[in-house]
C-alpha cells in the first residue's frame, strides 16, 4: 500500500474546497434570485418554470457533466477557450447541478414569507427596495439552508467532475475522485482516510453555516 | 376623503354586500358586522388589494393599512415600531411605545412579545407611520377588553386629524371611538348610529 503524501492530500483538499466553494457561491448568486423570481406570482409560465426547476434538482451528475463536456470540448461552442479538464470546467458542471437545488429549496420559503409580510409592508407604504431587504432578512435561515443543501451536493459530487475534470493528479483531482482512485488501486486505508477528511470538511462547513442559519434575534 | 358609489363586493363567487352612496370625512368609523360579512374584504378593497364587482370608490390621501394578521419582523421592538417612519425619530417612538405599555421592551426582540403585546406594537407602528386614512382590521382582537378600551381612546386621540376605519367586534369599544359606525347587515353596508347597530344586533340575537 502506498502511503499518502501530505502535500498531495493538502493539494487535493485545497482544490476541493476552492472548486466546491466557487461553484456553491456562483450557484447561490444565480439560484437565490431565481428562487425569488419563481416565488413572485402564480402565472402559468412561472408555474411551469417551477416544475422544470424542481425536476432539474434530480439531474444525474453524469448528464450535467456531459452537457458541460459537449460545451467545452474542442469542437464545442466554447471549445476555443480550452477549458475542458480544468477546475473551471468542474465548477461549471457543479453549477448545473447546484443552481436548481438552491432555487427549488429557497422558493417555497420566499413564497410563504412574501405572503406573510406583503400586505403589512404595502400597508406601511414601504418602498420596494426596503420590502426586498426585509424579505431577504426574514428568509435568511431558508437562504442559508438552501445554499448548504447545494454545497452538500457539490462536495459529494463525483460523476460530473470526473467527466469534465478528468481526475488529473495535481490538476483536477478532488477528494471524491481521489477516493475512487485509491479504491481502484486497492488502497482502502487511503480511501477511507480521504473519505474521513471529506466528511470532516463537510461537517465543519455545515457547522460554520449553522451560525448564520439560526435566528440571532 | 372616502367616497363610495354603489359598490357590490364579492369574495370569489360569494356576494358579500352591496352599498348605496357613502361619503366619509375626518373622524373615526368603527366597522361592525358578524363573521364572514365582508369587513376584511372591505378594508382590503379600500387599501387597494381587492376590487369591487361593481360600483366605484375613491380614497384621497395617504393610506395606512394594518391587516388582520400584521407581520412582526425579526428585529427589536423599537426597530419594528420605526419601520414605516420616513424620518426615524427614536424619542417620539419611545414615547408612543411608552403610551401603549411597551417602553420596557423597546430593545427586546419583537418576536419574544406575547400576541397581545405584538398587536400593541403593530398599533404603535401604524400610528407612527401616519397618514390621512387609517384602516385597521381588528386591531384589538388579542387585547384584553379593558386595555382595548384604553387603546381605543388612545387611537382616537392620535388619529383625530385623519379618517379612521377600524373593524371591531365590541360595540362598547366602538362607542368609545365614535357615535357613527359602518354596519354590514343583511348583505348591505350602511352608515348609521352605534345605537342603531346595537339594536340590530339585539334583534339578530333574539
Amino acid at each position: 500500500m502506498n502511503e499518502l503524501n501530505i502535500s498531495y492530500v493538502v493539494q487535493i483538499l485545497g482544490l476541493t474546497v476552492c472548486v466546491t466553494l466557487a461553484s456553491t457561491a456562483l450557484s447561490a448568486m444565480i439560484g437565490l434570485p431565481l428562487g425569488y423570481l419563481l416565488s413572485m406570482s402564480k402565472t402559468p409560465v412561472l408555474r411551469r418554470m417551477r416544475s422544470v426547476i424542481s425536476a432539474m434538482t434530480g439531474i444525474p451528475p453524469v448528464v450535467a457533466g456531459l452537457c458541460i463536456y459537449f460545451l467545452l470540448t474542442r469542437n464545442g461552442p466554447l471549445g476555443g477557450f480550452r477549458l475542458l479538464y480544468s477546475p473551471f470546467a468542474m465548477v461549471m458542471a457543479q453549477m448545473v447541478i447546484v443552481i436548481p437545488i438552491i432555487a427549488a429549496v429557497a422558493y417555497p420559503s420566499f413564497m410563504k414569507v412574501r405572503a406573510d409580510i406583503h400586505e403589512t409592508c404595502l400597508g406601511l407604504r414601504l418602498p420596494k427596495a426596503k420590502i426586498f431587504r426585509l424579505l431577504l432578512r426574514e428568509c435568511r435561515t431558508a437562504c442559508v439552508s438552501a445554499v448548504m443543501t447545494g454545497f452538500g451536493r457539490a462536495v459529494s459530487e463525483v460523476g460530473a467532475v470526473m467527466l469534465v475534470g478528468g481526475n488529473i493528479a495535481g490538476r483536477t483531482r478532488v477528494m471524491t475522485t481521489a477516493v475512487l482512485t485509491e479504491t481502484g488501486r486497492g488502497n482502502y486505508a487511503n480511501a477511507m482516510l480521504l473519505g474521513g477528511l471529506l466528511l470532516t470538511l463537510s461537517l465543519a462547513l455545515n457547522l460554520f453555516a449553522g451560525r448564520f442559519r439560526g435566528e440571532h434575534d | 376623503m372616502i367616497s363610495i358609489r354603489g359598490i357590490e363586493l364579492r369574495f370569489g363567487e360569494r356576494v358579500l354586500f352591496r352599498s348605496g352612496n357613502i361619503d366619509l370625512t375626518v373622524g373615526a368609523y368603527p366597522l361592525i358586522g358578524l363573521n364572514g360579512t365582508g369587513k376584511t374584504t372591505f378594508l382590503r378593497m379600500l387599501a387597494g388589494f381587492h376590487k369591487p364587482a361593481s360600483g366605484s370608490f375613491s380614497v384621497n390621501g395617504d393610506i395606512m393599512f394594518q391587516p388582520q394578521k400584521p407581520a412582526v419582523f425579526g428585529m427589536s421592538v423599537l426597530g419594528n415600531a420605526m419601520l414605516g417612519m420616513n424620518i426615524r425619530d427614536r424619542d417620539s417612538t419611545l414615547e408612543v411605545l411608552s403610551d401603549v405599555g411597551l417602553a420596557e421592551f423597546a430593545h427586546a426582540p419583537a418576536r419574544t412579545l406575547s400576541v397581545g403585546e405584538q398587536q400593541r406594537l403593530c398599533l404603535c407602528r401604524s400610528i407612527l407611520t401616519g397618514g390621512d386614512v387609517f384602516l385597521f382590521d381588528e386591531p384589538f382582537s388579542a387585547i384584553d377588553l379593558n386595555s382595548a378600551d384604553i387603546l381605543a381612546d388612545y387611537l382616537k386621540s392620535k388619529c383625530s386629524h385623519a379618517l379612521t376605519i377600524l373593524a371591531v367586534h365590541s360595540l362598547k369599544t366602538a362607542r368609545r371611538m365614535s357615535e357613527k359606525c359602518l354596519l354590514i347587515r343583511q348583505g348591505e353596508l350602511i352608515l348609521c348610529d352605534i345605537d342603531a347597530a346595537a339594536a340590530h344586533f339585539i334583534r339578530s340575537i333574539e
